[in-house]
Protein backbone atom coordinates (compact mmCIF):
# COMPACT_ATOMS: atom_id res chain seq x y z
CA UNK A 1 0.00 0.00 0.00
CA UNK A 2 1.59 3.56 -1.07
CA UNK A 3 1.85 6.65 1.90
CA UNK A 4 -1.59 8.33 0.72
CA UNK A 5 -3.43 5.32 0.70
CA UNK A 6 -1.99 4.32 4.45
CA UNK A 7 -2.85 8.00 5.27
CA UNK A 8 -6.50 7.77 3.77
CA UNK A 9 -6.35 4.30 5.86
CA UNK A 10 -5.36 5.93 8.69
CA UNK A 11 -7.71 8.70 8.45
CA UNK A 12 -11.01 6.61 8.00
CA UNK A 13 -9.92 4.65 11.24
CA UNK A 14 -9.25 7.85 13.07
CA UNK A 15 -13.08 9.02 12.30
CA UNK A 16 -14.38 5.07 12.53
CA UNK A 17 -13.21 5.37 16.15
CA UNK A 18 -14.50 8.68 16.81
CA UNK A 19 -17.50 8.08 15.84
CA UNK A 20 -17.83 4.42 17.47
CA UNK A 21 -16.70 5.88 21.20
CA UNK A 22 -18.52 9.21 20.24
CA UNK A 23 -22.30 8.21 21.59
CA UNK A 24 -24.35 10.88 23.09
CA UNK A 25 -26.37 10.52 26.43
CA UNK A 26 -28.42 13.64 26.02
CA UNK A 27 -29.29 16.21 28.85
CA UNK A 28 -32.16 15.42 31.06
CA UNK A 29 -34.63 18.26 31.40
CA UNK A 30 -36.83 16.57 34.21
CA UNK A 31 -35.84 18.71 37.15
CA UNK A 32 -36.71 22.32 35.65
CA UNK A 33 -39.64 24.19 37.24
CA UNK A 34 -41.99 26.98 36.93
CA UNK A 35 -40.20 29.47 39.60
CA UNK A 36 -41.36 33.23 39.21
CA UNK A 37 -43.95 34.87 37.08
CA UNK A 38 -44.06 39.16 36.49
CA UNK A 39 -46.43 40.90 34.54
CA UNK A 40 -47.41 44.80 34.69
CA UNK A 41 -51.04 45.60 34.55
CA UNK A 42 -50.78 46.12 30.88
CA UNK A 43 -49.46 42.40 30.29
CA UNK A 44 -46.61 44.16 27.93
CA UNK A 45 -43.95 43.50 30.43
CA UNK A 46 -43.93 40.13 31.64
CA UNK A 47 -41.42 37.40 32.66
CA UNK A 48 -41.31 33.77 33.44
CA UNK A 49 -38.29 32.23 35.54
CA UNK A 50 -37.75 28.47 35.48
CA UNK A 51 -35.52 27.01 37.86
CA UNK A 52 -33.72 23.91 38.57
CA UNK A 53 -34.32 22.64 41.72
CA UNK A 54 -32.65 19.78 42.65
CA UNK A 55 -29.06 20.71 41.61
CA UNK A 56 -29.00 18.43 38.78
CA UNK A 57 -25.75 19.21 36.60
CA UNK A 58 -26.88 17.54 33.39
CA UNK A 59 -30.61 18.88 32.95
CA UNK A 60 -29.60 20.97 29.94
CA UNK A 61 -31.75 19.33 27.10
CA UNK A 62 -34.63 21.74 27.70
CA UNK A 63 -34.28 22.66 23.77
CA UNK A 64 -37.51 21.23 22.27
CA UNK A 65 -39.95 21.71 25.45
CA UNK A 66 -42.88 24.03 25.33
CA UNK A 67 -43.60 26.66 28.01
CA UNK A 68 -46.97 27.29 27.93
CA UNK A 69 -50.10 29.58 29.37
CA UNK A 70 -53.97 29.28 28.55
CA UNK A 71 -53.51 30.83 25.33
CA UNK A 72 -50.09 30.75 24.45
CA UNK A 73 -46.87 28.65 23.78
CA UNK A 74 -43.53 28.53 23.14
CA UNK A 75 -40.95 26.00 21.88
CA UNK A 76 -37.62 26.23 23.33
CA UNK A 77 -35.11 27.08 20.66
CA UNK A 78 -31.58 26.17 20.18
CA UNK A 79 -28.96 23.94 21.43
CA UNK A 80 -28.73 22.53 24.70
CA UNK A 81 -27.55 24.32 27.96
CA UNK A 82 -23.81 24.65 28.74
CA UNK A 83 -24.04 22.40 32.07
CA UNK A 84 -23.63 22.72 34.82
CA UNK A 85 -27.41 23.30 35.25
CA UNK A 86 -28.02 22.78 39.43
CA UNK A 87 -30.07 25.54 40.78
CA UNK A 88 -29.76 27.93 37.98
CA UNK A 89 -32.80 29.71 36.47
CA UNK A 90 -33.80 30.56 32.99
CA UNK A 91 -35.53 33.37 32.13
CA UNK A 92 -38.15 33.88 28.92
CA UNK A 93 -39.63 37.64 28.72
CA UNK A 94 -41.33 40.01 26.69
CA UNK A 95 -39.61 42.18 24.89
CA UNK A 96 -40.86 45.21 26.14
CA UNK A 97 -39.83 43.81 29.31
CA UNK A 98 -36.43 43.37 27.81
CA UNK A 99 -35.95 46.67 26.66
CA UNK A 100 -36.14 47.77 30.12
CA UNK A 101 -32.64 49.69 31.06
CA UNK A 102 -30.67 47.63 33.35
CA UNK A 103 -32.57 44.25 33.72
CA UNK A 104 -30.71 40.84 33.04
CA UNK A 105 -30.81 39.79 29.31
CA UNK A 106 -33.68 37.08 28.69
CA UNK A 107 -32.28 33.83 27.78
CA UNK A 108 -35.62 33.68 26.02
CA UNK A 109 -37.69 36.50 24.20
CA UNK A 110 -41.16 35.54 23.18
CA UNK A 111 -42.59 37.02 19.98
CA UNK A 112 -44.52 40.02 19.71
CA UNK A 113 -47.36 37.50 18.76
CA UNK A 114 -47.22 36.28 21.95
CA UNK A 115 -47.50 39.30 24.16
CA UNK A 116 -49.07 39.30 26.74
CA UNK A 117 -48.00 35.69 27.15
CA UNK A 118 -50.39 34.91 30.32
CA UNK A 119 -53.18 36.45 32.19
CA UNK A 120 -52.87 37.77 34.73
CA UNK A 121 -56.92 37.45 35.73
CA UNK A 122 -55.66 33.54 36.07
CA UNK A 123 -53.75 31.27 33.75
CA UNK A 124 -51.80 27.77 34.27
CA UNK A 125 -48.19 28.24 32.99
CA UNK A 126 -46.66 25.37 32.35
CA UNK A 127 -42.71 23.80 31.44
CA UNK A 128 -44.28 21.00 29.43
CA UNK A 129 -44.76 17.71 30.97
CA UNK A 130 -42.94 18.43 34.19
CA UNK A 131 -44.15 21.57 35.85
CA UNK A 132 -47.53 23.33 36.15
CA UNK A 133 -48.46 26.19 38.00
CA UNK A 134 -52.44 27.73 38.00
CA UNK A 135 -53.42 30.87 39.45
CA UNK A 136 -56.94 32.46 39.64
CA UNK A 137 -58.53 35.54 39.29
CA UNK A 138 -56.62 38.17 41.84
CA UNK A 139 -53.72 36.10 42.55
CA UNK A 140 -51.07 37.22 40.61
CA UNK A 141 -49.43 40.79 41.24
CA UNK A 142 -49.94 43.49 38.54
CA UNK A 143 -47.97 46.42 40.90
CA UNK A 144 -45.42 46.40 38.46
CA UNK A 145 -43.52 45.27 41.65
CA UNK A 146 -44.39 42.05 43.09
CA UNK A 147 -43.82 38.98 40.81
CA UNK A 148 -45.77 35.32 41.73
CA UNK A 149 -43.46 32.43 42.84
CA UNK A 150 -44.38 28.70 41.56
CA UNK A 151 -45.91 28.03 44.98
CA UNK A 152 -47.87 31.04 44.75
CA UNK A 153 -46.55 33.44 47.24
CA UNK A 154 -45.91 36.96 46.50
CA UNK A 155 -42.09 39.03 46.82
CA UNK A 156 -40.26 41.74 44.62
CA UNK A 157 -39.71 40.44 41.52
CA UNK A 158 -36.02 39.23 41.19
CA UNK A 159 -35.45 37.93 37.29
CA UNK A 160 -32.55 36.04 36.85
CA UNK A 161 -31.16 34.90 34.02
CA UNK A 162 -28.81 31.38 33.19
CA UNK A 163 -25.68 33.25 33.23
CA UNK A 164 -26.85 34.05 37.19
CA UNK A 165 -27.15 38.34 36.03
CA UNK A 166 -30.18 40.01 37.94
CA UNK A 167 -31.11 43.39 38.74
CA UNK A 168 -31.11 44.91 42.32
CA UNK A 169 -34.24 45.22 43.93
CA UNK A 170 -35.97 43.82 40.81
CA UNK A 171 -37.69 46.21 38.08
CA UNK A 172 -40.05 48.99 39.25
CA UNK A 173 -42.90 49.58 36.65
CA UNK A 174 -45.45 50.66 38.71
CA UNK A 175 -47.68 53.76 38.59
CA UNK A 176 -50.02 55.21 40.28
CA UNK A 177 -51.26 58.03 37.68
CA UNK A 178 -50.58 57.54 34.22
CA UNK A 179 -48.35 60.04 32.96
CA UNK A 180 -47.35 61.04 35.93
CA UNK A 181 -43.19 59.83 35.54
CA UNK A 182 -41.53 62.31 37.73
CA UNK A 183 -44.46 61.03 40.34
CA UNK A 184 -45.15 63.97 42.02
CA UNK A 185 -48.94 63.88 41.74
CA UNK A 186 -49.88 65.88 38.51
CA UNK A 187 -50.07 64.94 34.62
CA UNK A 188 -48.27 68.20 33.62
CA UNK A 189 -45.32 69.67 31.72
CA UNK A 190 -43.09 69.09 34.25
CA UNK A 191 -43.30 65.27 33.20
CA UNK A 192 -42.24 65.68 29.70
CA UNK A 193 -38.55 65.31 30.23
CA UNK A 194 -38.73 62.08 32.22
CA UNK A 195 -41.17 60.46 29.45
CA UNK A 196 -39.14 61.39 26.37
CA UNK A 197 -35.97 59.88 28.23
CA UNK A 198 -38.36 56.70 29.51
CA UNK A 199 -39.62 56.53 25.90
CA UNK A 200 -36.12 56.58 24.25
CA UNK A 201 -34.44 54.31 26.86
CA UNK A 202 -32.48 56.60 29.09
CA UNK A 203 -34.40 57.20 32.22
CA UNK A 204 -32.59 58.66 35.19
CA UNK A 205 -33.18 57.70 38.61
CA UNK A 206 -36.79 59.18 40.32
CA UNK A 207 -38.15 58.79 36.41
CA UNK A 208 -41.70 56.34 37.14
CA UNK A 209 -40.70 54.22 33.90
CA UNK A 210 -44.29 52.23 34.43
CA UNK A 211 -45.61 56.04 34.27
CA UNK A 212 -44.83 56.59 30.84
CA UNK A 213 -47.30 53.27 29.55
CA UNK A 214 -50.66 53.56 28.88
CA UNK A 215 -51.09 50.31 28.06
CA UNK A 216 -51.43 51.69 24.28
CA UNK A 217 -49.32 48.86 22.94
CA UNK A 218 -47.32 51.17 20.44
CA UNK A 219 -44.97 53.94 20.87
CA UNK A 220 -47.56 56.26 19.04
CA UNK A 221 -50.56 55.62 21.16
CA UNK A 222 -48.76 56.24 24.42
CA UNK A 223 -47.57 59.29 23.17
CA UNK A 224 -50.93 60.26 21.95
CA UNK A 225 -52.57 59.51 25.31
CA UNK A 226 -49.70 61.09 26.98
CA UNK A 227 -50.32 64.25 24.93
CA UNK A 228 -54.25 63.69 25.40
CA UNK A 229 -53.32 63.73 29.29
CA UNK A 230 -51.41 67.17 29.12
CA UNK A 231 -53.99 68.77 27.15
CA UNK A 232 -56.96 68.09 29.11
CA UNK B 1 -48.82 -0.82 14.43
CA UNK B 2 -47.18 -2.26 17.63
CA UNK B 3 -45.75 -5.32 15.27
CA UNK B 4 -45.06 -2.85 12.59
CA UNK B 5 -43.28 -0.55 14.82
CA UNK B 6 -40.98 -4.04 16.30
CA UNK B 7 -40.51 -4.75 13.13
CA UNK B 8 -38.72 -1.32 12.13
CA UNK B 9 -36.87 -2.06 15.43
CA UNK B 10 -35.43 -5.17 14.46
CA UNK B 11 -34.86 -3.94 10.82
CA UNK B 12 -33.30 -0.65 12.28
CA UNK B 13 -30.90 -3.14 14.02
CA UNK B 14 -29.70 -4.28 10.87
CA UNK B 15 -30.11 -2.08 8.62
CA UNK B 16 -29.27 1.19 10.30
CA UNK B 17 -30.91 3.93 11.66
CA UNK B 18 -32.66 5.58 9.27
CA UNK B 19 -33.54 4.31 5.31
CA UNK B 20 -30.69 7.17 4.06
CA UNK B 21 -28.12 6.35 6.99
CA UNK B 22 -25.30 3.68 6.11
CA UNK B 23 -25.67 0.36 7.11
CA UNK B 24 -23.82 -0.32 10.40
CA UNK B 25 -23.69 3.24 12.00
CA UNK B 26 -21.20 3.00 14.43
CA UNK B 27 -22.48 5.51 16.81
CA UNK B 28 -26.04 3.75 16.68
CA UNK B 29 -24.12 0.60 18.04
CA UNK B 30 -23.02 1.82 20.68
CA UNK B 31 -25.63 4.09 21.17
CA UNK B 32 -28.23 0.82 20.53
CA UNK B 33 -26.23 -0.56 24.19
CA UNK B 34 -25.41 1.95 26.25
CA UNK B 35 -29.46 3.49 25.64
CA UNK B 36 -27.92 6.81 24.22
CA UNK B 37 -28.88 9.44 21.41
CA UNK B 38 -26.79 8.89 17.74
CA UNK B 39 -26.79 12.64 17.05
CA UNK B 40 -25.73 11.45 13.41
CA UNK B 41 -28.95 9.75 12.19
CA UNK B 42 -30.90 11.68 15.16
CA UNK B 43 -32.53 8.44 16.62
CA UNK B 44 -32.18 7.29 19.94
CA UNK B 45 -32.56 3.84 21.98
CA UNK B 46 -33.84 2.41 25.11
CA UNK B 47 -34.03 -1.37 25.30
CA UNK B 48 -32.80 -1.76 21.59
CA UNK B 49 -35.99 0.63 20.44
CA UNK B 50 -35.29 3.51 17.83
CA UNK B 51 -36.89 6.70 18.78
CA UNK B 52 -36.62 9.29 16.79
CA UNK B 53 -37.94 12.36 18.95
CA UNK B 54 -35.69 14.03 21.26
CA UNK B 55 -37.58 14.99 23.42
CA UNK B 56 -39.75 11.95 23.98
CA UNK B 57 -36.65 10.28 24.02
CA UNK B 58 -34.80 12.30 26.97
CA UNK B 59 -38.69 12.15 28.78
CA UNK B 60 -37.66 7.83 29.25
CA UNK B 61 -34.48 9.15 30.63
CA UNK B 62 -32.34 6.06 29.58
CA UNK B 63 -29.68 7.27 32.00
CA UNK B 64 -30.28 8.19 35.83
CA UNK B 65 -30.01 11.69 37.20
CA UNK B 66 -27.48 12.33 39.54
CA UNK B 67 -29.30 14.93 41.96
CA UNK B 68 -28.82 16.33 45.05
CA UNK B 69 -30.64 14.02 47.44
CA UNK B 70 -31.19 17.00 49.93
CA UNK B 71 -33.19 18.68 47.85
CA UNK B 72 -35.59 15.44 47.64
CA UNK B 73 -38.83 16.51 49.69
CA UNK B 74 -41.04 13.71 48.89
CA UNK B 75 -41.35 11.52 51.72
CA UNK B 76 -41.94 8.49 49.20
CA UNK B 77 -39.03 9.36 47.05
CA UNK B 78 -37.00 9.46 50.75
CA UNK B 79 -38.28 5.93 50.99
CA UNK B 80 -37.32 5.02 47.77
CA UNK B 81 -34.00 5.92 47.66
CA UNK B 82 -33.12 4.04 51.34
CA UNK B 83 -33.96 1.35 49.11
CA UNK B 84 -33.46 1.61 45.69
CA UNK B 85 -37.32 1.40 45.24
CA UNK B 86 -39.47 3.17 42.86
CA UNK B 87 -41.88 6.44 44.21
CA UNK B 88 -45.34 5.98 42.54
CA UNK B 89 -46.24 9.41 43.53
CA UNK B 90 -43.29 10.96 41.70
CA UNK B 91 -43.45 7.98 39.09
CA UNK B 92 -39.28 8.16 39.75
CA UNK B 93 -37.13 5.13 40.71
CA UNK B 94 -34.21 5.30 42.79
CA UNK B 95 -30.92 3.44 41.90
CA UNK B 96 -27.86 3.38 43.59
CA UNK B 97 -28.85 7.53 44.21
CA UNK B 98 -29.67 8.07 40.56
CA UNK B 99 -33.11 9.21 39.53
CA UNK B 100 -34.73 7.28 37.15
CA UNK B 101 -37.68 9.32 36.10
CA UNK B 102 -39.48 6.45 34.14
CA UNK B 103 -40.62 3.28 35.64
CA UNK B 104 -39.00 1.62 32.59
CA UNK B 105 -35.46 2.90 32.23
CA UNK B 106 -35.40 2.16 36.32
CA UNK B 107 -35.94 -1.88 35.90
CA UNK B 108 -33.30 -1.81 32.70
CA UNK B 109 -30.85 -0.08 34.84
CA UNK B 110 -31.26 -3.07 37.19
CA UNK B 111 -30.41 -5.43 33.93
CA UNK B 112 -27.66 -5.79 31.61
CA UNK B 113 -27.92 -4.82 27.58
CA UNK B 114 -26.68 -6.90 24.97
CA UNK B 115 -26.67 -8.10 21.14
CA UNK B 116 -29.37 -10.45 20.49
CA UNK B 117 -27.54 -11.82 18.19
CA UNK B 118 -24.89 -13.24 20.69
CA UNK B 119 -27.34 -14.83 22.89
CA UNK B 120 -27.08 -18.68 22.76
CA UNK B 121 -30.97 -19.18 23.70
CA UNK B 122 -33.19 -19.07 21.12
CA UNK B 123 -36.15 -18.41 22.87
CA UNK B 124 -33.96 -15.58 24.37
CA UNK B 125 -33.45 -13.73 21.11
CA UNK B 126 -36.93 -14.33 19.92
CA UNK B 127 -38.37 -12.61 23.83
CA UNK B 128 -35.47 -9.96 22.71
CA UNK B 129 -37.54 -8.61 19.63
CA UNK B 130 -40.37 -7.47 22.49
CA UNK B 131 -40.13 -8.56 25.76
CA UNK B 132 -40.47 -12.29 27.03
CA UNK B 133 -39.31 -14.29 29.90
CA UNK B 134 -37.33 -17.84 29.47
CA UNK B 135 -37.85 -20.37 32.43
CA UNK B 136 -35.07 -22.40 30.98
CA UNK B 137 -32.31 -19.27 31.24
CA UNK B 138 -34.57 -17.63 34.51
CA UNK B 139 -33.93 -14.47 32.56
CA UNK B 140 -36.24 -11.73 30.84
CA UNK B 141 -35.55 -10.07 27.56
CA UNK B 142 -36.98 -6.62 27.66
CA UNK B 143 -35.53 -5.38 24.62
CA UNK B 144 -31.91 -5.90 24.56
CA UNK B 145 -31.57 -6.04 27.99
CA UNK B 146 -31.50 -9.02 30.08
CA UNK B 147 -33.13 -9.29 33.34
CA UNK B 148 -33.17 -11.69 36.28
CA UNK B 149 -35.20 -10.49 38.55
CA UNK B 150 -38.87 -11.21 37.98
CA UNK B 151 -40.56 -8.97 39.78
CA UNK B 152 -38.39 -6.20 37.72
CA UNK B 153 -38.89 -7.56 34.67
CA UNK B 154 -42.59 -7.63 34.92
CA UNK B 155 -42.96 -3.99 35.85
CA UNK B 156 -40.28 -3.22 33.21
CA UNK B 157 -42.38 -4.47 30.50
CA UNK B 158 -45.74 -2.41 31.70
CA UNK B 159 -42.71 0.72 31.61
CA UNK B 160 -41.78 -0.96 27.54
CA UNK B 161 -45.67 -1.13 26.60
CA UNK B 162 -45.93 2.76 27.59
CA UNK B 163 -43.02 3.68 26.02
CA UNK B 164 -44.02 1.96 22.47
CA UNK B 165 -47.30 3.89 23.13
CA UNK B 166 -45.70 7.29 23.35
CA UNK B 167 -43.00 6.34 20.44
CA UNK B 168 -45.91 5.71 18.62
CA UNK B 169 -47.69 8.98 19.44
CA UNK B 170 -45.09 10.84 18.98
CA UNK B 171 -44.99 10.48 15.16
CA UNK B 172 -48.18 11.98 14.86
CA UNK B 173 -47.37 14.82 17.85
CA UNK B 174 -44.45 15.21 20.09
CA UNK B 175 -46.37 16.76 23.08
CA UNK B 176 -48.79 13.49 23.10
CA UNK B 177 -45.84 11.20 23.34
CA UNK B 178 -44.57 13.09 26.41
CA UNK B 179 -47.45 13.36 28.01
CA UNK B 180 -48.15 9.52 27.64
CA UNK B 181 -44.96 9.14 29.09
CA UNK B 182 -45.89 11.57 32.47
CA UNK B 183 -49.59 11.14 32.41
CA UNK B 184 -50.54 15.27 31.09
CA UNK B 185 -52.03 16.71 28.41
CA UNK B 186 -51.33 17.83 25.17
CA UNK B 187 -51.82 21.33 24.77
CA UNK B 188 -51.87 21.28 20.92
CA UNK B 189 -54.27 17.58 20.61
CA UNK B 190 -56.12 18.92 24.06
CA UNK B 191 -55.85 15.07 24.90
CA UNK B 192 -55.15 13.98 28.16
CA UNK B 193 -53.94 10.77 29.03
CA UNK B 194 -53.36 8.31 32.01
CA UNK B 195 -51.42 4.74 32.22
CA UNK B 196 -51.10 5.23 28.57
CA UNK B 197 -54.83 5.84 27.07
CA UNK B 198 -56.48 8.94 25.95
CA UNK B 199 -58.91 9.90 28.62
CA UNK B 200 -60.29 12.95 27.79
CA UNK B 201 -60.03 15.99 25.79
Amino acid sequence: MNRRKRQAAAGITAVAVLLATTGLALGGAHTWRVNEMFTNSCGDIQFIELREINGGPGETGVNGHNVTSNSKSYTIPGPALTPPTGFKTLLFATPAFAALPGVPTPDYIFPAGSVPFFSAGGDTVKYIPYSTVTFGAGICPTNGILSLSGTLTTATNSPRNYAGATIVGGIDVSCSMSGDVNNDGAVNGDDIPGFIRVITAAPIAGDKIGCANYCGGTLAANIAAFVNDLLN
Amino acid sequence: MRAFILMLATAAGTAGCTPSAPPGCPTCARARLANEWCDACKVGYVAGVPIQCKVVFECIDAHGHKLMLRTIECPSCKAAIAINGFCETCRIGWLDGLAYYSRLTYHLAKGKACDPATLGCAACRGNASRYGWCAACGVGMIGNVAIRDRKDFDDGCRGYDLMITAVEASRRCDVCGLAIMTDTSCFRCRKTYKDGKEVGS
